[in-house]
């Protein structure tokens, strides 16, 4: 393999990477920290491109912040979610996964009826060209996932909401969040 | 008295008898109406990545069909038919397509089925075929001698994909290294193999020649993977048309400054990713031109049917698609022509005496020019409408597409099918290796 090939595998690979970590911080997060089993995460991030989709590509908004306005509107998906589905279901990791899944049909299909099926959205590319990076050619959209994965990643890392919850926040835990049902998925 | 009751009695019978005669008379007359009402079905993707083949043909499909019945309907053995169209998404699953032909037959009693073929073909043609129902598919390599009401042909696929080495061959007769890829399904590796014979018997040397997973989602890696190959040409073959977008997206910001050659690209939605003057650049090259082209002269059913496009489907109009006509608008209807061509031929709309009536002509009048039906030596069966195929490049002053070449296919092939057969052989992907 050449040295050009070499570099644009890795470089391919380290966008990749960022990709799906940003999904895996989300899943860690809802699961992991607040045990929460959200089957519809996957649609929230689908949610979140629409949002960006008809803010930047319909509305005409500054990619940035149509970036940034997805960030409240699925936190309140989130919240919304968390007071309707996963409060009453609160110590039963399979129920509240279940009622997910249930969401995860809603929100597909309510995608489909207000957007359409059919053709993939036609979305103009806000920064078009690439940046050499080291011999490696990458799209300078694509450029942008991998310090926001590193963010992410950093945040989850370090914070008490992130992996630090789990250590000096436990009391928190504890008090605000009941230990799953015997026998669920969590104790076994 | 008694005189006068009867003869009530049999003014009753006779006002009963005319009733009856009327009713019977109004019944028979929309029995008769009801007859002459002909369903065509359009069974094929209209939603996930292969929608760009199935669902515009929507459009086009239905202009025929108004015209036809703005005539009084299609002139058959004397008499008036009036046309009606029947949708179904078959998500390009096979099991979907099966659903759907036969909702399509049972309920509505389609007589044709305008398809794009592959997965679908394969899952429904053993029902179609026991219904004798024709599906016309936009791939050729659909065709079988078990498959006798399965026709092809209207749309040049795969033809087209065995003319662009030629075409590159007499532009570029410097250039040898030649890549080609497309989705793992049966439609991406069938027509692969032809492009790979075709190319093989053009001097080329095919450097790259691999599938990619449908299910892919990043093109960066396949991309890379082309690019290490060193190609001169880059063919996306049959690839779908949304994937085909961001395959040149990432040819273009891998830097890749040589030739792209495609099936199908749909510069509208390619041009929202790469500058046009990339396009330009690396001579992307189709068979699909626009109906639009200058080429086509004035007056010509093309320009006349883009004028009707913009009518229904343009901005502003109240069937608005929001998108411009692409190639796949009037890709279908081709074969819909056809169709409506032999039934007249036939003066019937039984499929055997319209096939026959095909083949016995000479030349079948097409939105692409004279074709024939023609296609025993690479499908077992002649099956296949063969009209001229044209080759358009993008160009970046109009940001559209237009034609460079009309390609008359048999001869062609005549002189290089010993190459090109042995190769689709071994690929395993002759007909009747694929049973």
């Amino acid at each position: 393999m050449e040295l050009t090939t070499f570099v644009q595998t890795i470089a391919n690979s380290v966008v990749a990477g960022s990709i799906y970590s940003t999904v895996a911080v989300g899943l860690a997060l809802a699961f992991g920290v607040m045990q929460m089993a959200n089957h519809a995460h996957g649609e929230f991030f689908m949610l979140g491109s629409y949002v960006v989709y008809v803010f930047y590509a319909l509305a005409g908004m500054p990619f940035p912040l149509a970036v940034l306005a997805a960030i409240p509107t699925i936190a309140a998906l989130g919240l919304l979610t968390e007071r309707f589905i996963f409060r009453p279901t609160r110590g039963n990791v399979m129920a509240g996964f279940m009622a997910t899944a249930g969401l995860t049909w809603i929100l597909q299909t309510a995608a489909g009826r207000i957007w359409g099926l059919g053709f993939m959205k036609m979305i103009p590319t806000p920064y078009m060209g690439s940046a050499n990076i080291a011999g490696a050619q990458i799209g300078l959209q694509r450029v942008l996932i991998v310090p926001a994965a590193g963010l992410l990643l950093g945040f989850y890392g370090s914070s008490c909401i992130g992996s630090g919850w789990a250590r000096p926040c436990a009391p928190v835990l504890k008090t605000r969040m009941p230990l799953p049902c015997k026998g669920s998925a969590l104790t076994k | 008295m008694k005189k006068e009751r009867l003869s009530g009695l049999f003014l009753r019978i006779l006002l009963s008898m005319a009733l009856i005669v009327v009713f019977s008379v109004t019944s028979g007359t929309n029995a008769q109406s009801a007859e002459k009402t002909i369903n065509i079905g359009f069974l094929a993707a209209l939603s996930g990545p292969d929608a760009g083949w199935g669902l515009p043909g929507l459009t086009g499909n239905q202009i025929f069909i108004d015209r036809v019945n703005a005539e009084g309907g299609l002139l058959v053995g004397g008499k008036r038919y009036k046309l009606k169209m029947y949708a179904f998404d078959d998500e390009a699953t096979g099991s979907k397509a099966l659903q759907g032909a036969k909702q399509l037959v049972l309920e509505h009693d389609v007589k044709f089925i305008s398809a794009i073929g592959g997965n679908p073909a394969d899952a429904t043609h053993p029902y179609l075929t026991k219904k004798k129902v024709f599906y016309a598919t936009l791939i050729s390599t659909d065709i079988m001698p078990d498959r006798p009401y399965l026709i092809g042909g209207g749309d040049v696929t795969p033809r087209i994909d065995m003319l662009r080495p030629l075409y590159h061959r007499i532009n570029n007769p410097e250039l040898k290294r030649w890549a080609v890829t497309s989705q793992d399904d049966t439609i991406g590796k069938t027509c692969q193999a032809w492009e790979v014979g075709s190319a093989i018997a053009e001097g080329w040397d095919v450097v790259y020649d691999k599938h990619f997973s449908g299910e892919t989602e990043d093109f960066a890696p396949v991309v890379t993977a082309i690019l290490a190959t060193k190609p001169d040409v880059v063919s996306l073959n049959l690839t779908y048309p949304s994937y085909v977008t961001l395959i040149i997206e990432q040819l273009y910001l891998q830097g890749f400054k040589g030739i792209i050659s495609g099936n199908y690209i749909d510069t509208e939605s390619v041009l929202q990713k790469v500058p046009a003057e990339y396009m330009e650049l690396t001579r992307s090259t189709n068979s699909f031109p626009l109906f639009d082209d200058p080429w086509w002269g004035e007056p010509s059913w093309q320009h006349e049917f883009i004028k009707e496009w913009n009518a229904k489907y343009g901005p502003g109009t109240p069937g608005d698609v929001h998108r411009k006509i692409t190639g796949i608008d009037w890709d279908h209807v081709i074969m819909l022509k056809v169709w409506a061509h032999g039934a007249q031929l036939a003066g019937t709309f039984d499929p055997d005496k319209i096939l026959e009536a095909l083949r016995a002509a000479k030349s079948i009048p097409t939105i692409l020019g004279p074709a024939v039906m023609y296609g025993k030596e690479m499908w077992g069966i002649d099956n296949m409408v063969s009209p001229p195929v044209p080759i358009a490049e993008v160009k970046a002053d109009c940001k559209c597409k237009r034609i460079q070449a009309h390609f008359k296919f048999e001869q062609w092939f005549e002189s290089r099918k010993d190459t090109i057969i042995k190769v689709v052989k071994e690929k395993g992907q002759f007909w009747d290796q694929r049973k």
